[in-house]
């Protein structure tokens, strides 16, 4: 009697379950404008200590690489050089998890701002496209109207600003500013903006621009806190929001259909401790119903070619 | 001898702090003014910020109408309007002659398309029934400029003829969609071929040969419309990111619909360039690897597709090319790709990523001949491209006029400001001409308009001076201006003091005199 009750009852748990999954994934995906994809990924601080930082960008850096955007759509803007730091136990790495197991700084990297070229004033430069008219290609934004850009910046950061180079910084509304430029210019279809550093939140406070989704790893009042230590390293090598978000995009494969809201879920509280605040009202798609590619990777609008065309008929 | 007053000062003291005040009044301060004022050409603020609303509200490009061979019975009123001026004339002797003596109607386009100049529409009336019977439509649209009305003897309906008209003027959503190239002035096409297995059988393509006979041709038409620059390339042991599966029936290996759109990413890292800023278009040839030959891409509804290929609307074209796996020599010569059938399929791709248009409405259209692209399918895009050239230039001077309007603390250079005047002026000279009707004049101004903004707004010293706000700036000033300026202001005080003084004395010395 006992079993078949237990057997009604994991019967059941297994069927509510499916039903769960079912209806998990998402019914239609609201379609969206662009045809391409641009990362723009910015760590701030230097110093051996801040060595999670590093490992943050370059984290995200692999997997966005991995999801499809090529490194001639990838800025990446690295203000200190951990892999070759005196310090590095195993030089020409850098890891993001104490276990070793992947070497995010890896033999393919291209860091395109490195060291002091990571200033505010370059950034602005970059956002806005006025760099001086020697910059190399692969150190402008060369994004149009059609293209989905991801920024993710990671660093010290305070209310109000986050800190480059422990020397200068950014205020929100110089980037809210920044921003609007970019919009008047038509450089960005959609911007998905990800700030992991203390009161995360205060940087996308200012934002006026449409069609820009944010997610900040603490609130205005709290400090985002790091996950831990390797002891070989002897630093903390990665922060909690970005290793969980990590722990998301590492299921995330090209053809995913994991959505944008999904993502902003990751880190609840108890694993983060901060809490993760969001910015939706300036983006008009539902995030639930945005692919997470539409950011972080490359997926491709496609059209058949219906119809040959005769060689012949040029000779008529 | 009047003793002077013990509290009043010598008199060359009152020289020295009036001399202290003169060069702080006279020299210190304007020197100061002018060495800290941020240097601000002049610029046309009111026509910066106006000039968007103006096109928006009075662009229009003009195309000439000419009617030919209708007879004008009744009161045909057909009104000019704003887009298309309508005249009617007499079809010429020679027309008359072709109209007559061809046996279908590409024939008649033929003759015809060598008379007619661009940026006018040609309406000819056909008096000839089998035509109709043949078409079946009222109107064709030839392969030049020609419209053949075809008459089966009732009177003509013009209202059928404005309607189609409409596809001939640039509307407002064109430029937005994302099936036509982004704007710029130049463009990089880059054809590829891929070989994943050079080493089961060699590929070569005569791809010089291939641009030079039929890509230049078309890219001759598109002159006025932007440059284009080609390179090609063999790239060596690239595979694409496709799974194809074995279908026994047909004996193909299958790439289902739904694996297409990732299917460029691992190559996309081999086709950027490094150097040129210039979007790009991409055409990939891909020789499918014999482990999986014949490959055959599938549409949605798991039909075949002839070509073979599919395109990413703004960045290219992907065919699949299936080459000699199955024999056996050991022949080492090389495979020719056949330049012929991957053109067959480049230039649909081509055709499709530059926009070009459809005709919507009860009309047919001529099938191609002689070229790959239509000169009306050109002057569309020509005209929509002017539009986009136009309202992006004035777009980026206003948004630089309010930027430099509101933030007063950016430098604005002379370079700058040429620059927009430049824009500015390019810009009425191409809505005067696209009022006549120069098509091509129109684009040369707004070309040029066009990189005039851009240089003006991407301009490197158009960066707010960031850290100089207003409080800091008294913080700066007050140390340098007050230990100064204080004693000075207090020296003031006593030469009035002393003045009036003076004054005093002098009108006692009157008044005792009298």
């Amino acid at each position: 009697m006992r079993m078949l009750k237990f057997l009604i009852y994991a019967g059941f748990l297994i069927l509510a379950s499916k039903v769960e999954l079912s209806l998990g994934i998402p019914p239609e995906f609201a379609q969206s404008n662009h045809t391409n994809n641009w990362a723009v990924l910015v760590d701030t601080s230097r110093f051996w200590f801040n060595y999670r930082h590093v490992a943050n960008v370059l984290s995200i850096y692999r997997s966005v690489k991995r999801l499809g955007i090529p490194d001639s759509q990838i800025i990446l803007m690295v203000a200190d050089d951990m892999a070759c730091n005196p310090r590095n136990p195993t030089p020409a790495t850098v890891y993001n998890n104490a276990n070793q197991n992947i070497d995010v700084y890896g033999e393919d990297v291209e860091v395109d701002y490195r060291g002091y070229e990571v200033t505010v004033e370059n950034f602005v430069r970059l956002l806005t496209g006025r760099v001086t008219p020697e910059t190399p290609r692969s150190k402008r934004l060369l994004s149009d109207g059609h293209s989905n850009i991801l920024i993710y910046m990671t660093g010290h950061g305070g209310e109000g600003f986050l800190k480059f180079q422990d020397s200068e910084e950014i205020t929100n509304t110089e980037l809210a500013d920044a921003f609007e430029q970019m919009w008047q210019k038509k450089k960005y279809n959609e911007i998905f903006f990800m700030v992991d550093t203390c009161q995360a939140a205060s940087m996308y406070e200012k934002f006026y621009s449409p069609n820009i989704l944010a997610v900040g790893s603490s609130l205005v009042g709290e400090d985002s806190l790091s996950h831990h230590v390797d002891s070989s390293i002897g630093v903390y090598i990665i922060d909690r929001y970005t290793y969980y978000a990590l722990e998301f995009l590492e299921k995330v494969t090209p053809a995913s259909e994991k959505t944008m809201g999904q993502f902003l879920e990751v880190c609840p509280k108890s694993l983060c401790i901060s809490t993760v605040g969001t910015r939706k009202d300036l983006f008009q798609r539902d995030s639930y119903k945005v692919r997470i590619t539409d950011f972080f990777g490359s997926v491709r609008k496609v059209y058949t070619t219906k119809e040959t065309f005769d060689i012949n008929i040029l000779s008529m | 001898m009047d003793a002077k007053p013990k509290n009043e000062p010598p008199s060359w003291s009152l020289w020295t702090s009036l001399s202290y005040a003169m060069v702080m009044v006279l020299i210190g301060i304007p020197l100061w003014w002018k060495t800290t004022t941020v240097q601000r050409a002049p610029l046309p603020y009111q026509e910066m910020l106006m000039l968007h609303e103006f096109l928006t509200n009075n662009f229009r490009i003009q195309v000439d109408v000419h009617f030919k061979g209708f007879s004008i019975t009744e009161d045909v009123a057909l009104e000019n309007t704003a887009y298309f001026k309508y005249n009617f004339i007499p079809m010429a002797d020679s027309e008359k002659e072709v109209m007559k003596k061809s046996k279908d109607l590409y024939e008649v386009d033929k003759s015809l398309c060598s008379l007619s100049p661009r940026n006018e529409l040609n309406i000819y009336y056909v008096d000839r029934v089998e035509f109709r019977k043949e078409y079946g439509q009222r109107i064709v649209v030839g392969n030049c400029n020609s419209i053949y009305y075809l008459s089966n003897s009732a009177p003509p309906n013009f209202e059928i003829i404005t309607s189609i008209l409409n596809n001939f003027k640039p509307s407002s959503n064109d430029n937005s969609s994302e099936l036509n190239l982004p704007l710029s002035i130049g463009y990089d096409v880059l054809l590829s071929l891929l070989v994943p297995e050079p080493e089961v059988f060699d590929v070569t393509w005569k791809i010089q040969y291939g641009i030079k006979k039929y890509i230049e041709p078309m890219l001759q038409k598109l002159n006025n419309f932007a440059e284009f620059n080609i390179r090609s390339q063999i790239l060596y042991y690239i595979r694409l990111n496709v799974r194809p599966k074995f279908n026994k029936d047909t004996g193909n290996y299958e790439v289902s619909y739904d694996q297409l759109p990732i299917v460029i990413n691992p190559v996309e890292s081999k086709l950027t360039s490094f150097v040129s800023q210039n979007p790009a278009l991409n055409f990939l040839v891909y020789v499918a690897p014999c482990s999986s030959s014949p490959m055959q891409i599938m549409e949605e509804d798991g039909s075949f597709i002839d070509s073979n290929g599919f395109f990413v609307p703004q960045w290219g074209g992907i065919q699949v090319y299936n080459g000699p796996c199955s024999s056996s020599s050991n022949d080492t010569t090389p495979h020719e790709v056949s330049i012929r059938s991957i053109m067959s399929v480049i230039i649909p791709q081509f055709r499709a990523l530059i926009g070009v248009p459809r005709l919507t409405g009860d009309v047919a259209v001529l099938d191609l001949r002689g070229s790959a692209l239509r000169d009306w399918e050109v002057d569309i895009l020509l005209r929509r491209r002017l539009e986009h050239l136009l309202f992006t230039s004035a777009n980026t001077l206003m948004s630089l006029g309010n930027l430099l309007d509101q933030i007063t603390n950016i430098v604005v250079t002379e370079e700058v400001g040429e620059e927009v005047e430049q824009s500015v002026n390019t810009l009425k000279l191409s809505y005067n001409e696209a009022k006549e009707g120069n098509l091509e004049k129109a684009l040369r101004y707004a070309i040029t308009s066009y990189k005039s903004s851009e240089i003006a707004f991407h301009h490197p010293s158009n960066l707010a001076q960031l850290y100089f706000p207003d409080d800091q700036k008294y913080a700066i000033y007050i140390p340098l201006f007050l230990p100064v300026g204080i004693p000075v202001l207090l020296s003031l005080r006593s030469i009035f003091q002393i003045l009036k003084n003076r004054r005093k004395k002098n009108e006692l010395e009157k008044s005792k005199s009298e």
